[in-house]
């Protein structure tokens, strides 16, 4: 079947979701679930590259692809929507409104669907807006600040969109069509200056759908109020779709004529890559900073996202082979890895109901299996041998070295070092330490957030082990477009200045491991102790069995590092400042505009309708 | 060629334990001469490990405290198999830079883990203090080695070895990079005066704090295997790697022992200070080294 039945079924399914949701909403999300399975199903069996049109007027219709260049993003998109609607079998229990959670994010799934499967950019961009409308209720389904989350992530939804549909405008201008192939083949008519501008108004669009610094200010709030479950569709998804569109336009912008005869640079042609490349090491810089000084888990990772947007902006606009195929491959590894915390942070919250790291603590006694989730996430977001992240990671290392940009290393550096401390810090708040006594009783997930969790540990130490299974379709469509593929096999990856065998690298940790636990082995058993038998210095402290809470070391953990940064100024300050500035200044304009009664806007309207009238007549 | 590879790596394993617990025995015994004490016998550190290894008690405070311990002393000695030591490799032309760095965090992490599983809070802020402070050593390193390994278009460390022996030690070619990284490496080992993680005085040696018998044993070999890999690393890529084995062990005891002299008469640094100085000293010093090297690699 070709996209666009599937987007209908898709269209259809939700309303069909909905209704069985509003008589049993456990069934309504198991149909989900299986509706999702199923359009996954019907992608893959029919596994035929195919274009398809779904026409809406006489002559003006969507056009959808399933082609090279999109293929690996239906699949991301599809699995990730399959595991978090898997979660939320049992997730949303607690929510208020079950029916309308499940039809919104059904319609979250179609506009996956369009945006990944689009031929043209309207497509794009009606799916696109479709996303951000059906996010905006669902974030604002969330906590108690939510529905100001919302708001701020529709004003800067709405900026991104204004700025894509210029460009779509500009496209059309140009070439005279707005489908994908007929940009490529018109490219050559572009004149310099309006390719840039083209280029700048994507990117930009793109970036604050991505959320790098400075256009990251929706994140924090979108992230920490949304419902949980839709928290990782949003970063696992919907953040992507961003660089997805960035990676459209370095992919068909320069690519058709550049790349015959320069294979080595994507982007070079046009001097803003270098402009992107640094702003992206100063997003990874930021982002790495302020996740380490958050106490709310879900900030943290919110901030963490800001930081591998930079790694994925760093490696599409830097351009050589390598780094294309890693900026792909970190998206992969960063939605994996952002569903897996988000899910296993929302599995805490679930049972606990706060997400603040220094009110939680040692709660792996109760949920073993949602601490081996974050635990393997973590692991691979840092970047550490033998899981996933170290893929994509050694990829963008690669193609840095190979060129010596030592101060976007430097940033590259830095976000890999800083999320050590930033992942720990959560690892160490939430699931080690000291169990407060409230939350002694406290009971693993239900079964299906379990299995959820499950899928997304198995498949991050999969692919880490085997990361051909993933290189294979982005190998495959850099040969399609022409460029010099990235040489890789199903275990082994070769840059031009080393190999890496992960399969090695696997084996010969699970042998240390082996080797460690024989000599644990070998001598003597340890005696168990409870929790509050501590080394106190001698001293008797009776808090520690009544009220261990005050025994836990989680708050201000980075104390030290954070006084680094003591006079450092904060951009959403600074935003707010600005606002502050303009309202002062420029209030009396928005008085004139923003009338309290209705007679005031009937005015207004006349005002305008005359002068319109009046310009024309004359 | 498998149980090869296993017989050498196990040959390795042993070899690095008897030679890097015999040195730092040697080195208490140098500490001690420049304190003016006459210091323990040099195989005094053996008796320690054997003793906490065989003891009959040991504490254990659950399932992560033990696995962790396990994750940091598997992964520290897997990532020894990645090294080139002198002409001996386990696995030939495995020697990836970026994998041993990264790998060496795993051992790293492991011990956090652990350590923070005892919910003891003095061991807490030794590992908040360990983590911020490998923000500051590695950052620099980082950078003078990305350098190296952009000049001569190979980032395994055998490659970068054999560039050596064409091209003369790095030492002479990057002095000011080798120097920070000797200092860089003098922080990984958490020597003074990078040494406040453990501070003894302060936080009861931080995260060993809830360590005893075979815990605290297995945790002092892994201490040592770190060892053998972050003093390995320098040797190898500033002065050379060696011919032989026995030429690289001889540069291996000179660094290491000369690291043991300038910690000797060096207070602590706070964290945040120590932070500071690879910011300001190191990653400046880093930097400029780049930027000499790139003028001179391109002219």
């Amino acid at each position: 079947m070709t996209i666009s039945y599937l987007i209908i079924t898709a269209g259809i399914m939700s309303a069909i979701i909905y209704l069985v949701s509003k008589f049993n909403w456990k069934a309504g999300t198991i149909l989900q679930t299986l509706t999702f399975l199923i359009i996954g199903y019907f992608l893959y069996h029919n596994g035929d590259y195919s274009s398809s049109q779904l026409a809406i007027f006489n002559n003006i219709s969507l056009n959808f692809t399933y082609s090279y260049f999109n293929e690996i993003f239906l699949y991301l998109g599809i699995s990730v929507m399959i595991i978090v609607s898997l979660f939320s079998i049992d997730g949303i229990k607690n929510y208020q409104y079950k029916p309308v959670y499940n039809f919104l994010t059904t319609l979250i799934f179609m506009s996956i669907l369009g945006v990944f499967g689009a031929a043209d950019f309207i497509t794009l961009f009606i799916f696109w807006e479709l996303m951000t409308w059906v996010s905006f209720f669902l974030i604002s389904m969330g906590k108690k600040y939510s529905k100001k989350a919302a708001l701020l992530f529709l004003f800067m939804s709405m900026i991104a969109a204004y700025l894509m549909i210029t460009g779509i405008f500009l496209i059309d201008n140009a070439v005279g069509g707005i489908t994908f192939s007929n940009l490529i083949n018109n490219y050559g008519s572009i004149s310099y200056s309006l390719k840039f501008k083209i280029l700048m108004l994507f990117v930009l669009a793109g970036l604050i759908k991505g959320g790098v610094y400075p256009l990251h200010i929706w994140m924090r709030t979108s992230y920490s109020e949304s419902p949980d479950s839709f928290t990782s569709i949003l970063s696992g998804i919907l953040m992507k779709f961003g660089f997805y569109l960035i990676y459209l336009i370095g992919l068909f912008f320069p690519v058709a004529f550049i790349l015959k005869n320069n294979p080595s640079k994507l982007i070079s042609e046009l001097p803003s890559s270098t402009f992107f490349a640094y702003l992206a090491g100063i997003s990874i810089i930021i982002g790495t900073i302020a996740a380490i000084l958050q106490n709310d888990a879900k900030k943290l990772i919110a901030f963490s996202s800001v930081s591998h947007a930079g790694y994925i902006l760093l490696a599409f606009t830097y351009g050589t082979s390598m780094a294309f195929a890693g900026g792909v491959t970190h998206i992969l590894v960063h939605a994996l890895t952002a569903l897996g915390m988000f899910l296993s942070i929302g599995a805490v919250y679930f049972r606990t109901g706060t997400t603040k790291i220094d009110e939680l603590g040692g709660l792996i006694k109760n949920m073993p299996l949602t601490f081996t989730t974050y635990l393997v996430s973590i692991i691979s977001l840092a970047g550490i041998p033998p899981l996933f992240g170290f893929v994509s990671k050694w990829m963008i290392y690669q193609s840095l070295i190979i060129n010596g940009s030592y101060f976007l290393a430097f940033a590259a550096f830095f976000g890999s070092i800083g999320s050590f401390m930033y992942v720990f810090r959560p690892l160490a708040g939430v699931f080690l330490g000291q169990r407060p006594k409230k939350f002694e009783n406290v009971k693993e997930v239900p079964f299906f957030m379990k299995a959820g969790m499950l899928i997304v540990t198995i498949l991050t130490v999969l692919f880490g082990v085997l990361p051909g299974l993933v290189l294979k379709p982005i190998i495959s469509m850099q040969q399609s477009i022409g460029i010099e593929p990235i040489k890789a096999s199903l275990y082994r990856l070769f840059s031009g200045l080393t190999t890496l065998d992960m399969l090695v690298v696997f084996t010969v940790f699970g042998a240390g491991f082996i080797l460690a636990l024989i000599i644990f082995l070998l001598f003597a058993k340890p005696t168990r102790v409870k929790q509050h038998e501590q080394y106190t210095a001698g001293e008797i402290v009776p808090e520690l069995q009544t009220q261990p809470s005050i025994y836990h070391y989680a708050k201000n953990y980075y104390k030290p590092f954070s006084r680094i940064f003591d006079k450092f100024p904060s951009m959403e300050k600074l935003y707010k400042k600005g606002a502050e500035y303009l309202s002062s200044s420029f209030g009396v304009i928005e008085e004139f505009f923003y009338e309290e009664s209705i007679n005031g806007y009937i005015w207004l309207i006349s005002i305008t309708f005359l002068v319109i009238i009046a310009i024309r007549w004359f | 060629m498998i149980l090869n590879i296993i017989f050498r790596g196990l040959i390795l394993i042993f070899g690095a334990f008897l030679f890097q617990v015999a040195l730092s025995g040697f080195s208490r015994k140098v500490v001690a001469r420049i304190q003016k004490r006459y210091g323990p016998v040099f195989w005094q550190n053996f008796r320690d490990i054997f003793k906490f290894l065989f003891k009959e008690t040991s504490i254990s405070h659950g399932f992560i405290f033990d696995f962790g311990v396990l994750m940091a002393f598997g992964g520290t000695m897997a990532t020894l198999i990645f090294l080139p030591y002198g002409s001996f490799e386990v696995i030939p032309g495995q020697t990836n830079f970026i994998v041993v760095i990264y790998l060496l965090a795993i051992g790293l992490l492991g011990m956090a883990m652990s350590a923070v599983g005892s919910a003891n809070p003095n061991a807490s802020i030794g590992i908040s203090r360990a983590l911020t402070q490998m923000l500051g050593y590695e950052l620099p390193f980082l950078i003078v080695v990305l350098v190296m390994m952009y000049i001569n278009k190979t980032s395994s460390i055998g490659g970068l070895v054999q560039s050596q022996i064409q091209n003369g030690w790095n030492l002479w070619s990057m002095p000011i990079g080798a120097g920070v990284s000797f200092v860089s490496v003098m922080g990984m080992l958490g020597k003074k005066p990078f040494d406040s993680p453990i501070a003894p005085a302060e936080i009861a040696s931080g995260p060993l704090v809830e360590y005893s018998g075979k815990y605290l044993g297995i945790l002092m070999l892994q201490h040592d295997f770190a060892t053998v890999i972050e003093v390995g690393l320098f040797v190898n890529l500033f002065l050379g790697g060696g011919s032989n084995i026995l030429i690289f062990a001889i540069k291996y005891i000179v660094v290491y022992i000369l690291m043991v002299i300038i910690s000797s008469f060096l207070p602590r640094f706070k964290v945040e200070e120590s932070v500071k100085f690879f910011w300001k000293w190191g990653l400046s010093l880093a930097f400029l080294q780049a930027v000499i090297s790139l003028g001179i690699y391109l002219i």
